[in-house]
């Protein structure tokens, strides 16, 4: 327990001092998941609408599929990119091994199919009736799908949350294709792991903090949003 | 095609997949007026509402309107131009998880009025329909008789020429029912007004309607469509 309150007062002082190696590992993190994050979002979420709002031939393989992909492990994902970005892989040419690109690039391998996976799930969940209502109300097919797209704006958020939590939160991944080199590629959870390995707890703990306040502040604006639209 | 014919079905068969609901080889729904669908549950009430609606495509025959067939899809213009004549309430109407004034000035906003007509107008339906007071909040929140007349509101606002109504007062109470009512009497005085609503009191029918559409062994039958209103219920 002594270790462990010397080590957050040790933190504390570090965040306070905006210590560069942990600003430099929180400003990875936050440009790697972000970026990977905002890209399956851009796929994942319309995707997942489209297969919750159409049935054709193969939807329910895709989606067992989907579900599959989701319990991947991600060291498979860093071994998957990793052969695509290794020199003798089919992008080695493009030299992105141990770069921030990289490191998106596998972490959207990593959340997309989670992406899609949660935003099928929201459309589905919404009632059938929302796409009928607005046909009967004389929409056109397209504002009658943007109804039904903004029935489930909390539901899409909060995929985008979740998968968020998990970009920043993966080591994996991060590991593998960014190779942890310091003020460069180095993330908060490789930092975090390299650090507890060399004993540096209070690194260590105030990264920790900083993951949890990132997690706090993402839910906070999530209900946030959700408590201003119910007010509307 | 006769020249007050609003609704026309020509040897039309409604139902889902093999089972048929309701057949109908020659019946028309005039213009104007103020017609009730009478039949017991699963007699296919709704589902002709949702046929003339063109949400529901007959299995075999046609419904037209004016002359034209109701469904051709749901896209195209014509299609959307077509929805747009009439709108459909549903008996557990589906309310979006908004404030009453987004749901009711929702179809206004979609047709291209402005923000500020739109909410204005929006507000007037809101008024009539004694909801005034709630404008602002989430329509999600409003009990069942409250919701059903956010509904009403929601297609009276938009003034189209032909409103049908699944069952209105269905899942609500006696004040509900009576306010309600007092809004389609009011609808259907406006002139050149089809309004075509199903119940399962033929006292209600009774009330508001001066045609009986009776729906027996999946067939239609149309109690004296010519005559004057008070004779239908004589018989």
């Amino acid at each position: 327990m002594g270790l462990l309150s010397e080590s957050i007062s040790s933190a504390i002082a570090l965040i306070a001092n905006c210590e560069p190696e942990v600003m430099s590992a929180v400003g990875t993190s936050l440009i790697v998941s972000v970026n990977s994050t905002l890209l399956a979002a851009l796929a994942g979420v319309p995707a997942g609408f489209y297969f919750g709002t159409h049935n054709f031939r193969g939807k329910s393989i895709l989606t067992a599929s989907l579900h599959t992909l989701t319990a991947m492990p991600t060291v498979v994902v860093g071994l998957i990119a990793y052969s695509a970005f290794t020199a003798r892989g089919p992008l080695g040419g493009m030299s992105m091994l141990y770069t921030r690109t990289a490191m998106v690039f596998g972490l959207f391998l990593l959340i997309i199919p989670l992406m899609t996976s949660l935003s099928l799930a929201a459309t589905q969940s919404i009632h059938t009736g929302i796409r009928d209502t607005a046909l009967t109300l004389g929409a056109t097919p397209f504002q009658a799908a943007m109804a039904v797209f903004r029935e489930g704006r909390f539901a899409y958020l909060t995929a985008v949350a979740t998968c968020f939590g998990r970009s920043i939160g993966e080591v994996g991944v991060a590991m593998m294709l960014g190779g942890n080199i310091k003020g460069v590629t180095r993330t908060m959870t490789t930092a975090l792991a390299l650090e507890t390995e060399k004993g540096e707890f209070p690194v260590a703990v105030a990264l920790g903090m900083i993951l949890l306040v990132i997690a706090l502040c993402v839910n906070a604006l999530l209900h946030f949003l959700k408590a201003r639209s119910e007010r509307i | 095609m006769s020249e007050n014919a609003l609704f026309e079905l020509r040897n039309a068969r409604l139902g889902y997949e093999n089972t048929t609901v309701l057949e109908a080889r020659d019946f028309t729904f005039s213009k104007s007026g103020v017609y009730a669908l009478l039949g017991p549950n699963g007699s296919g009430k709704t589902t002709l509402l949702r046929a003339l609606a063109g949400l529901h495509r007959p299995s075999r025959g046609h419904i037209l309107l004016d002359g034209l067939k109701i469904y051709r899809g749901i896209r195209g213009p014509a299609a959307v131009e077509t929805r747009r004549r009439m709108t459909l309430v549903a008996q557990s109407p589906v309310i979006f998880d908004a404030s009453l004034l987004y749901n009711v000035a929702y179809g206004l906003r979609i047709r291209g009025v402005g923000a500020a007509t739109a909410a204005e107008r929006a507000r007037a339906a809101i008024d009539k329909v004694g909801l005034a007071g709630l404008e602002h909040r989430n329509a999600l929140h409003l009990s069942g008789g409250e919701a059903q007349r956010a509904a009403i509101a929601r297609a009276i606002v938009l003034k189209t020429g032909i409103v049908l109504l699944d069952e209105p007062t269905g899942n609500v109470d006696v004040e509900n029912t009576a306010i309600i009512e007092s809004i389609i009497r009011d609808v259907s005085e406006r002139a050149g007004v089809t309004i075509i609503f199903s119940t399962h009191s033929r006292r209600q029918a009774q009330r508001l309607a001066n045609h009986a559409v009776h729906f027996a062994r999946g067939r239609l039958k149309l109690e004296s469509p010519d005559r004057p209103a008070g004779y239908l219920w004589d018989s």
